[in-house]
């Protein structure tokens, strides 16, 4: 999203020179950048002051004493200190500390470097020893004892024709490249040096070193580069020698402003903006930040192609972006669609777990629409969109005459109820009208308006669910434009009358808080997600940007604690109306348990808390123990619709409720994925116990045993659900019995099940048919698999397809055609329950007999090919799946995104490239990437500390927040890794 | 006033035509004429009574030479002609509509003989769409005139291999999805419906027709009746028994902009 001007944006961190920029000089009083960093501060901007001096100078000085909850941080000593200060002053917050051995080599230097300048006849000293530095100075002489900046062009003309004149033909370039030799020769790698003309300094750091210390605390607030302004007045060269302020230009602040206020004699390097004037213009430039936010401007974006996902309303892909661009925080979720009224838009407001039941099958019930506004199409362009991965915020440009509408909107990671945006633009084309309107479904609505622009409204189902929505307004005009922002709350019940006034003083406390507050704190909380859920796949940024994308997705749709039931588009659209599937259990939640783990930990009690009405299905068909539902929405009872109608309108049954039952151990395997990935066994042994026991004691009674004693499953339908109502499914008696033989375990060492019970459960684990063939390999998917016609895909389409709807679900349902990965997702799922080396057989004979018809298939059958060491294979379906919603290959994606996809993509990443997946005593780590590929970084948690690891061809580089077991390779040598950096070599060892 | 022509003679599809004729003139706000081509004399047809009121103009020459100059008229947007059943064939019969399908760039409804307007409900119009814009660009047009008629409008799609989705989780969920979406993406008409068919797009209309109630089918063409070409246009003159609207593409960007223009009734999105 183009800016107008580089310095027409809202900077959340403004770090400068202080010396020549913020002020004239070290004598001059600093009131007036005093007065202007303690309201930047109070308006929540971060200040960071970068200098060579120490904090004495400068705080003495400055005298600031900011109370928040913007940060200022004096960053001095050039590079090797950092206090941030507060009402009481400064505090410490960061030292670079030199051993004994660099403070020797520091004094050897400066030593060599006058004895150097002396063998020259040039007379210098040392005038000072700092901290991590020492300072040469070049022209000792009275008249040159304390020159103003204002002087610079003189003094540095001094310097030079004194440097020559000893036979230094470079001049100042010529005393650095002295302090560097000499520096090195006293034995440190890698010396600063640099020069202010009058002294030539060699130190251990420099002001660079400032900015990244500033870079890496502001990325952990949510503040990327391009939300930075750096200002100096020395960035361009001083004779020979780069300006002092040009080494915090260093790479990582890519993106950042860079603007100098200096004299520059020789301009300023590319990049940086040149705007002299001294510190008055520096102040101008601090007054034109906090006049932002007095205005109410909309916030600025770090355009971070790594991270910002851009889109075009095109015609026809409008419903599509609202859905990508969707925001959640796992309890409200919205879809971001324009905010005003207008054809082609569905905009949909959601709240996780409040469905109505007015219709037959429950849905999610609507909430009041947010945001809304008056836009005016006068000679509009086409929306331009931007969604910041970093940051969760949707920043939208409509272009016009004059200058263009934007806005930008977020849904409070912060604060589970709260929604805020900003909208700025002519007068003439943006106005607010009424911030909360209907749903687009038939809902009931009521609105009512407040004092002090305060309108709250409700939706509600006759059966008690309902969704209140306070929305706060405020405004300012001027110059022609308008700027509007709007803070939303909510309050919502799946079964009483939702909480209007509640909602209201939940925005009026918004109100007090403040939009630039909301957001920093929406920010940060990002941050603190993705620290932990860190993917880069190194040289393919763009396939880097979709996987980040999907986990973008998967992070924002559960919540944090409580609840959380994660249908299966989530809260991004109305498709599947809300109805959590296997899709929450096996594909969403293992990404969640690896990076975010108290969202896997909701998703779960989702399902315990359900487990009353389980076990109420299970006595319902005469059954022990609990039968989850296929399909759960509120109640947890079975929601799966009863039919659907067929092209000529028929009524075909839909069975799924009834023989999809591998549901149950699906949710038994969620539960304890959970554990692995945390180390919670407390879990399994408390909370999770009935859970993983009432399921498995249903699957005893499911077991039919035949009379030479072994077991069956009889009348169920495995993941390839174009064969319906088969005997013997492999997936579903595999997984049967791996759910009896963990429960037995589970019951072992923690109660819930009499040893009598728990030897029957494995005897019949034992007892249980799986069809497999030792001779061939090879898992028949069901019984009677072989004798279906052996057609492969390719013989009638080409895959990906949806061949039950392209072929008809008979002629599918007689072939062998199927739907999506059914036995190979076993070695997915249980790898330690299948046969050692059957992976590649069934791969090979399942393969080209699927169509990939599942959206849900290619990321599994990617993963369980990168195991396989098929990793090139696995390469072409993990990017399809990757680009299954942001190219809407389903044409479905205008319906919600497919979330399950999504975690089948972290999987097929984690799990399948990388090979990391929790063991019971250790995290397996045994990698497969693609040729393409150089490498890839992950990060998740395990054991519950953060564990980084960045996987290359040739080595895995692990870097652990504690002791770290690791089974590494095929054959899971145990290692026992140290906190911090390890690196473990592609033949096993460390 | 804008003219709907009825192409007549003196066979069994002289009424359904006249009836077709006037279904279209309700949609295009025209007033419907009747053109006769007297090909041995300046013979004038006698119309049924319910049409004695109707313009009847008689014109001497080549049929399909006369009917394209009569379309080619500026006043003139449509016309309603009958139809042979062997018409697909290129059979002598079918000459007529043949020789002028290839001329004309104005939509032309092809009326099968023994085709009786619905005595009673409302006209529903099957819109086969195949979701290429290039496709409902064309029927968009005619879709565009039909919006405040007093009309049902039921989509078709036939997924073959080259428009069936690559993924269809559960269908009871995503085919509602699906349709709802290409609805919005394909049709300007509110309340149209959806319905779709597997396999080969002839039979998919042919079936739909005959299962959804279907009293006449809006199809875009290219304009070529080669053998080998237009294989639905083809199957579906031949086997179906409602009046079929043949609208040129070319024909459909006039429309539309026409549609489009300030004031017009119904301006497509």
């Amino acid at each position: 999203m183009d800016e107008w001007l580089p310095l027409d944006r809202t900077f959340e961190l403004v770090v400068f020179d202080w010396d020549g920029t913020a002020v004239p000089d070290r004598s001059a009083d600093a009131a007036e950048v005093r007065r202007r960093i303690e309201a930047l501060s109070a308006a929540g901007v971060h200040v960071a002051v970068v200098t060579g001096t120490h904090v004495g100078n400068i705080d003495g000085q400055l005298q600031a004493r900011p109370g928040g909850p913007g940060e200022l941080h004096l960053c001095v000593n050039r590079g090797s200190e950092v206090f941030t200060v507060g009402p009481d002053g400064p505090e410490l917050v960061w030292r670079r500390h030199a051993t004994p051995a660099e403070d020797d080599a520091l004094d050897r230097a400066a030593e060599l470097t006058v004895s150097r300048l002396d063998q020259l006849g040039l007379s210098s000293k040392v005038v000072s020893q700092r901290l991590n530095r020492r300072k040469v100075d070049i022209i000792p002489e009275p008249s040159w004892e304390d020159p103003p900046k204002a002087m610079i062009d003189r003094l540095l003309t001094a310097v030079t024709d004194r440097l020559t004149s000893h036979g230094i033909a470079s001049g100042l370039a010529g005393a650095v490249a002295i302090g560097v030799e000499v520096a090195r020769d006293a034995g440190l790698a890698d010396p600063r040096v640099t020069s202010d003309a009058k002294h030539v300094e060699i130190g251990l750091t420099d002001k660079g070193d400032s900015v990244r210390w500033l870079v890496t605390w502001a990325a952990s607030l949510g503040i990327g580069p391009g939300l930075v302004l750096v200002a100096g007045d020395e960035f361009g060269f001083l004779g020979s020698v780069p300006g002092s302020d040009s080494v915090m230009l260093v790479p990582e602040l890519a993106r950042a402003t860079a603007v100098s206020v200096g004299v520059e004699p020789s301009g300023v390097p590319a990049g940086v903006l040149h705007h002299p004037g001294g510190p008055p213009a520096f102040l101008a430039l601090l007054d034109e930040q906090l006049k932002r936010r007095q205005d109410l401007r909309v916030p600025s974006v770090d355009e971070d192609p790594a991270w910002v996902i851009r889109l075009v309303d095109v015609p026809d892909r409008q419903r599509v972006n609202e859905s990508l661009l969707a925001l959640s925080n796992g309890n409200v979720g919205v879809r971001s669609g324009r905010e005003e009224d207008g054809a082609g838009s569905e905009p949909l407001v959601l709240v996780s777990s409040v469905y109505t039941t007015d219709d037959d099958v429950p849905r999610l019930l609507p909430a009041p629409v947010w945001p809304s506004l008056v836009v005016r199409g006068e000679g509009a362009g086409l929306d331009q969109w931007a969604l910041d991965l970093r940051t969760g915020v949707v920043a939208r440009q409509r272009d016009g005459s004059g200058r263009p509408v934007r806005t930008l909107r977020f849904v409070s990671l912060a604060d589970p109820t709260a929604l805020a945006m900003r909208a700025e633009g002519p007068s003439s084309r943006l106005a607010a009208g009424p911030g909360l309107v209907p749903p687009t479904t038939s809902t009931s609505f009521e609105r009512q308006e407040h004092d002090g622009r305060v309108e709250t409204a409700v939706t509600a189902s006759t059966k008690g669910a309902g969704i209140a929505m306070a929305c706060a307004t405020r405004e300012t005009a001027g110059g022609g434009l308008r700027h509007i922002e709007r803070l939303a709350a909510i309050d919502a019940d799946a079964d009483r009358p939702p909480g209007v006034d509640l909602a209201r003083r939940r925005v009026a406390t918004l109100q007090e808080r403040g939009f630039d507050r909301l957001l920093a704190d929406h920010r940060a909380a990002w941050a603190r997600r993705w620290a932990d859920a860190q993917v880069r796949i190194l040289d393919d940024q763009e396939l880097g940007v979709a996987v980040r994308f999907a986990l973008f997705h998967l992070l924002a749709c559960a919540a944090s604690d409580g609840e959380a039931a994660v249908g299966a588009r989530g809260l991004t659209g109305p498709a599947y109306s809300g109805h959590v599937f296997w899709d929450s259990d096996v594909f969403v939640l293992p990404a969640l348990a690896a990076t975010h783990p108290s969202a896997a930990r909701a998703m779960l009690e989702y399902r315990i808390r359900r487990l009353p009405a389980a076990r109420r299905a299970a006595a319902a068909s005469g059954a022990p123990g609990a039968r989850f539902p296929w399909e759960s929405a509120a109640a947890g009872i079975d929601v799966t619709p009863s039919f659907t109608r067929d092209a000529q309108g028929r009524i075909v049954p839909i069975r799924t409720g009834q023989h999809e039952v591998h549901i149950q151990a699906d949710v038994a395997w969620a539960a304890c994925e959970y554990a692995a990935w945390t180390g919670d066994d407390a879990f399994l042994a408390t909370d999770a116990r009935d859970l993983v026991l009432e399921t498995a004691r249903w699957w005893a009674a499911r077991i039919r045993t035949d009379t030479t004693g072994n077991g069956h499953i009889y009348g169920v339908t495995g993941p390839d659900e174009y064969h319906e109502i088969v005997d013997d499914n492999a997936f579903t008696n595999v997984m049967a019995r791996w759910h009896l033989r963990r429960a037995a375990a589970l019951a072992d060492a923690a109660g819930g099940a009499p040893m009598a019970e728990t030897a029957r459960w494995r005897r019949m684990a034992d007892a249980i048919v799986d069809g497999y063939s030792a001779e061939t390999g090879l898992y028949e998917q069901f019984a009677g698999f072989y004798r279906l016609e052996p057609t492969l895909i390719t013989d009638l389409a080409t895959p990906p397809v949806a061949a039950d709807l392209l072929l008809g679900p008979e002629l599918v349902h007689r072939s062998q055609i199927t739907k999506q990965a059914d036995v190979v997702m076993l070695h997915h799922l249980v790898p330690d329950e299948v046969a050692p080396g059957s992976l590649s057989p069934n791969i090979d004979f399942y393969g080209p007999r699927c169509a990939h018809g599942s959206s849900l298939s290619p990321p599994i059958q990617a993963t369980v090919l990168a195991r396989a060491g098929r990793a090139d294979e696995a390469l072409e379906l993990f990017r399809i799946a990757c680009r299954l919603d942001l190219d809407d290959l389903t044409r479905t994606t205008a319906g919600g995104l497919h979330l399950a996809t999504m975690g089948g993509v972290w999987q097929a990443l984690v799990y399948g490239f990388c090979g990391v997946r929790p063991g019971s005593d250790a995290l397996q780590v045994d990698p497969h990437l693609p040729s393409a590929w150089d490498g890839v970084e992950v990060s998740v948690r395990y054991n519950g500390g953060r564990v980084r690891l960045r996987t290359t061809h040739d080595a895995v580089r692990v870097d652990a927040e504690r002791p770290l077991a690791v089974r590494l390779g095929p054959d899971r040598r145990l290692l026992t890794l140290p906190a911090g950096p390890s690196t473990l070599s592609s033949g096993g060892g460390t | 006033m804008t003219i709907v022509l009825a192409a007549i003679d003196a066979d069994a599809a002289a009424v359904p035509t006249l009836q077709a004729a006037e279904l279209m003139a309700g949609v295009y706000r025209a007033a419907v004429e009747v053109v006769h081509v007297a090909t041995g004399g300046a013979e004038r047809p006698s119309l049924p009574n319910a049409f004695t009121e109707v313009p009847v103009r008689v014109v001497e020459g080549d049929v399909v030479d006369v009917l394209a100059d009569e379309l080619a008229r500026d006043d003139v947007v449509a016309c309603a002609m009958g139809a042979r059943a062997d018409i697909a064939t290129g059979d002598r019969t079918g000459h007529v509509a043949l020789g002028l399908l290839s001329r004309v760039d104005k939509p032309v409804a092809l009326v099968p003989p023994g085709w009786e307007v619905p005595s009673a409900g409302r006209l529903r119009i099957l819109v086969p769409l195949d979701g290429t814009d290039e496709a409902d660009l064309t029927v968009r047009a005619v879709l565009a005139r039909v919006t405040d008629a007093d009309v049902d409008v039921v989509v078709l799609h036939v997924f073959d291999p080259e428009t069936a989705p690559p993924f269809l989780d559960r269908p009871e969920h995503d085919l509602p999805a699906w349709g709802h979406e290409f609805l919005q993406r394909h049709c300007d008409v509110d309340d149209a419906t959806l319905t779709w068919r597997s396999g080969s797009s002839g039979e998919g209309v042919l079936d739909a027709v005959a299962t959804e109630d279907i009293h006449a089918v809006i199809l875009g063409w290219h304009g070529v009746l080669e053998p080998g070409r237009a294989a639905v246009v083809r199957a579906v003159l031949a086997r179906a028994h409602v009046p079929v609207l043949l609208v040129p593409r070319g024909q459909a960007e006039r429309t539309l902009a026409e549609a489009a223009r300030p004031g017009a009734a119904t301006p497509p999105r």
